[in-house]
């Protein structure tokens, strides 16, 4: 089975988590109630007991999930470098659509220089910078590439009002271009391209129409601007490979916002991007999965981002995912648990997925 | 669920302490837990590192990474709230340098110590549990990573920078492999070592392996109903003797004296930390007699079987003489033959206690040749005792026959037929009090379980506790005899109010505070490296702050 097809993930690993789960859920259940009965506890203290058991037991659940997807990712062939000749006979016009704001990454925007494609390329970098020398910035890196590559097409994007985030710039860039292009890849600031071929490669992830985005394998780019903390995080960045590849097999692939290729019609016929979302990648993948679309994960297109520069960034970050896991999960819990577009596999990472902030508490 | 999780911390750290509820009570078990939790929790990213063969600084990737990613609850649970109320906030990129809040940061670090101290005084088992210092310890390093995680700071790296840098790091991973030492140190060390107990006499005081140790006893029978050691029933089986064990070890119990066990029990209850003072059961009629010589020669053989033993305290050569004997054989002729046997055995054995359990009625024997002056002595009988009040009967009338060694109290309690559950609560906690204020260096509670077999004569009618008759299958029904009733749990396990007064009495000073060394020394490891991380940093940050201005 090919990783990348719309296939139904395999139900294997889902289905021996949640027996595995159970069965140690109810030994420690059962050990906890047998060791409290000899305790002699008040209606409050048994209360605080179940409470307790509650918490143990999700957290039981986890850890069953993470010595599974371990185990899983070892004894895991490594996947090999896609080769499927495309269906379509005509290369599809491409878009990379690149954000920044106040923030451009010299290094990272220069990376798109060394992309190649016989097919039509579009490049829009979208400027919601208010500094001026940010501005002039962008402007500068945008002429320099022009000058570099001159068959690439070129553009910068400022919207006249700001507001609604990150969705909201790339809705704007979708309703300006979109009809440009059948695919757009989307970068933040600090997107690095790493292979020249993250086209061509991504491109054999679509296997059928139902692929509507393919994520790619993101790693950490090292750099000598960073303090000696962000030297060992780009290392975490890498690790969660294992979780990717796991779930894109074994339970619900999500799109992470960027670094991935997306199909502009299918995000286009569902709105664009939810504005004001923090967490408009889950939002995105939720609403694609229950029209019938898919994500992919492209392990072997990798491309490259870099960690928050500081932790005070970083700490801002976890408050946007804690703010938009809850968003999304509030959004589509029902719907996703109703629908019969998600496997039982799918829906309970979408579970372990929308509650990931669960597992950023366990992990560390 | 971040929620749910931070107040899971505050209840399982703050709260439970103070109910009693649920806490560890095996340290080995803990340790063995709390490790399997951290490899749980990290096992996918070390299967990454292992499989991508790129294991080089993993281990510092992961602890920083774990440091970093896991010290974002405030923030995760403050973003999670603000959803829940609707609280509109607008999206803001967050690749960009943000501010530097001081109080926040202090505020988490506090929230770290503040949920150490309470489990350090009240539950340190609990922090036997490696994972504890992960889950809380964290947030103690807010400060610090504040300072240390801005990539600001790479603008100054010199060489000397870059020294202090590898030294910081080599002292890092030293420091947090000094807070695992004492850990896995007490899981190879503490429990059931091969390794014999070194036991001392300092002044009135017993010593084990160079600390104080006030001996916190059960009397421990482990004949269950329908049961009993006189009729040739089997000895109960390693299962079942494991299971009291447990429950003797959650009472905060570091002594057990128990008659005539096999080795099994030894091995058993050396697991669970606790020592043994082995009582020889004596047929005090056969005193003078070629018999003795044949109980003496079982005593002999048996120490010389079982004197490698890791955790036996004392052995204690029978106990409470029968008044009776005293008419019958001379009272030199006992003090003789006792003394005869000490030496015996003291030539076979010099590294353990040689005791016996003597009590009121023949207080006057002169067995001062003991290593320690044991008395069984109840509150409510003989009446001298009552007379006096059971702390001054013991620092007036014990403590003078004891002069220079340590006394100890062999048997204390009393039975819940007679004095009814609460009362026996009460008595037996009290009795405790007095004991240790009376300046005894430790006590024995009588006993474990309601045992049926006792006596095999049974009170010929209720309230007549002393006019009985014989009863040949006593094992097998519980009478109305208040030696069925000593037990702090019933014949079936099952506690009565005294079990909580006990646990209470020995968990507040557990097994000579070895139990807290241990904790203390990693949370102490933890804070320094804490602190010291948080101004090594601070200095460097300092110097970021003076260029940037």
């Amino acid at each position: 089975m090919a990783y990348s097809s719309a296939a139904k993930p395999s139900q294997k690993l889902a289905v021996l988590t949640f027996l595995f789960t159970l069965v140690l859920a109810f030994i420690y259940t059962w050990f906890i109630i047998s060791q409290s009965v000899a305790s002699d506890l008040s209606i409050l203290g048994w209360l605080l007991i179940i409470f307790k058991i509650v918490i143990e037991v999700c957290a039981l659940f986890y850890g069953v999930s993470f010595v599974l997807i371990g185990l899983t990712y070892v004894f895991t062939r490594p996947t090999q470098e896609k080769t499927n000749k495309r269906v379509e006979q005509k290369l599809p016009t491409i878009g990379v659509i690149f954000l920044c704001c106040n923030d451009i990454d010299p290094d990272a925007f220069a990376s798109i220089e060394k992309l190649e494609y016989e097919g039509d390329l579009h490049v829009f970098v979208h400027d919601d910078s208010v500094d001026v020398a940010a501005r002039l910035m962008v402007d500068d890196l945008v002429d320099n590439l022009r000058r570099k590559k001159p068959a690439m097409h070129l553009e910068v994007l400022r919207r006249p009002v700001k507001g609604g985030g990150k969705s909201s710039a790339v809705n704007y860039v979708l309703q300006e271009t979109g009809a440009l292009y059948d695919y757009f890849i989307l970068c933040d600031n600090d997107s690095t391209f790493l292979d020249a071929r993250t086209i061509e490669k991504a491109l054999h992830y679509v296997v059928d129409d139902k692929i509507a985005i393919v994520q790619f394998r993101i790693v950490g780019i090292d750099s000598d601007q960073y303090c000696s903390a962000n030297s060992y995080l780009i290392k975490c960045i890498d690790a969660f490979h294992v979780f990717m590849k796991v779930f894109s097999r074994y339970g619900w692939q999500p799109f992470v916002g960027h670094n991935a290729m997306l199909r502009t019609k299918p995000v286009l016929d569902a709105g664009g991007f939810t504005p004001g979302f923090f967490s408009d990648d889950l939002d995105m993948t939720v609403r694609l999965n229950l029209q019938g679309y898919k994500v992919a994960y492209g392990s072997t297109v990798v491309m490259g981002e870099k960690p928050p520069p500081s932790y005070a960034s970083f700490r801002k970050r976890s408050y946007k995912w804690a703010y938009g896991c809850v968003q999304s999960v509030r959004a589509h819990l029902l719907p996703v648990l109703k629908s019969r577009q998600f496997s039982f596999a799918e829906k309970q990472t979408f579970l372990c997925r929308g509650l990931c902030l669960f597992i950023l508490f366990l992990i560390f | 669920m971040q929620g749910a999780l931070l107040i899971y911390l505050i209840l399982n750290f703050l709260i439970f302490p103070f109910l009693g509820i649920i806490r560890p009570n095996d340290v080995d078990y803990s340790i063995l837990a709390g490790i399997i939790i951290i490899l749980t929790i990290f096992f996918p990213f070390l299967a990454y590192f292992v499989k991508e063969k790129n294991t080089r600084n993993s281990l510092l990737t992961i602890i920083i990474g774990g440091l970093t990613y896991g010290t974002t609850d405030f923030q995760s649970f403050r973003g999670i709230c603000d959803c829940l109320r609707h609280k509109k906030r607008e999206w803001v990129p967050t690749n960009q340098l943000a501010g530097y809040k001081a109080p926040g940061m202090l505020i988490e670090a506090l929230f770290g110590i503040v949920l150490f101290l309470p489990t350090l005084f009240y539950n340190s088992t609990l922090l036997f549990l490696p994972s504890s210092y992960l889950f809380i310890g964290k947030f103690m390093f807010v400060p610090a990573l504040y300072l240390f995680y801005d990539d600001r700071r790479r603008q100054l790296k010199s060489p000397s920078q870059k020294i202090s840098f590898k030294l910081g790091r080599a002292f890092f991973l030293i420091a947090t492999l000094l807070i695992l030492t004492p850990l896995l140190g007490k899981a190879n060390g503490g429990h059931g070592a091969p390794d014999q107990k070194v036991i001392e006499i300092k002044g009135k005081s017993v010593y084990v392996n160079g600390k104080q140790f006030t001996v916190q006893g059960i009397n421990y029978s482990p004949w269950r109903p329908g049961t009993g050691p006189n009729k040739n029933y089997p000895y109960p089986s390693p299962t079942l003797i494991n299971e009291d064990l447990k429950i003797i070890q959650k009472l905060h119990a570091n002594t057990i004296l128990v008659y005539d066990p096999p080795a099994y029990v030894l091995d058993l209850s050396a697991k669970d930390d606790l020592l043994v003072i082995y009582t020889f059961s004596i047929n005090w009629w056969t005193l003078g007699t070629q018999e003795f010589e044949r109980e003496k020669e079982r005593i002999l053989k048996k120490i010389e079987t079982l004197k490698g033993a890791s955790n036996i305290l004392a052995w204690e050569l029978g106990n409470e003489i029968p008044a009776a004997l005293l008419q019958k054989v001379k009272a030199d002729t006992i003090e003789t033959e006792m003394k005869d046997l000490y030496n015996a055995i003291k030539t076979m054995d010099p590294s353990h206690f040689i005791i016996h359990g003597n009590w009121p009625p023949t207080k006057s024997l002169k067995f001062d040749f003991f290593d320690l002056t044991c008395f069984n002595v109840y509150p409510v009988w003989p009446p001298e005792v009552v007379a006096h009040g059971y702390g001054n009967y013991i620092s007036n009338f014990l403590q003078p026959i004891a002069n220079e060694k340590p006394l100890l109290i062999t048997e204390f309690g009393v039975n819940s037929l007679e004095a009814g559950e609460d009362g026996q609560a009460r008595i037996t906690g009290k009795c405790w009090e007095e004991l240790l204020q009376a300046g005894a260096c430790g006590g024995i509670v009588f006993s474990f379980a309601d045992e049926w077999w006792k006596n095999y004569d049974n009170p010929a009618s209720p309230d007549q506790w002393w006019d009985r008759k014989a009863a040949v299958n006593d094992e097998m029904t519980h009478d109305s005899d208040p030696e069925e009733y000593y037990g702090i749990l019933a014949s079936d396990r099952t506690p009565k109010p005294v079990y909580k007064t006990v646990e209470k009495m020995f968990g507040a000073s557990i097994r000579g505070g070895s139990e807290k060394i241990v904790p203390s020394i990693a949370f102490s490891t933890l804070t320094l490296l804490a602190l010291g991380a948080w101004l090594w940093a601070r200095k460097g940050f300092s110097a970021i702050k003076d260029q940037a201005e």
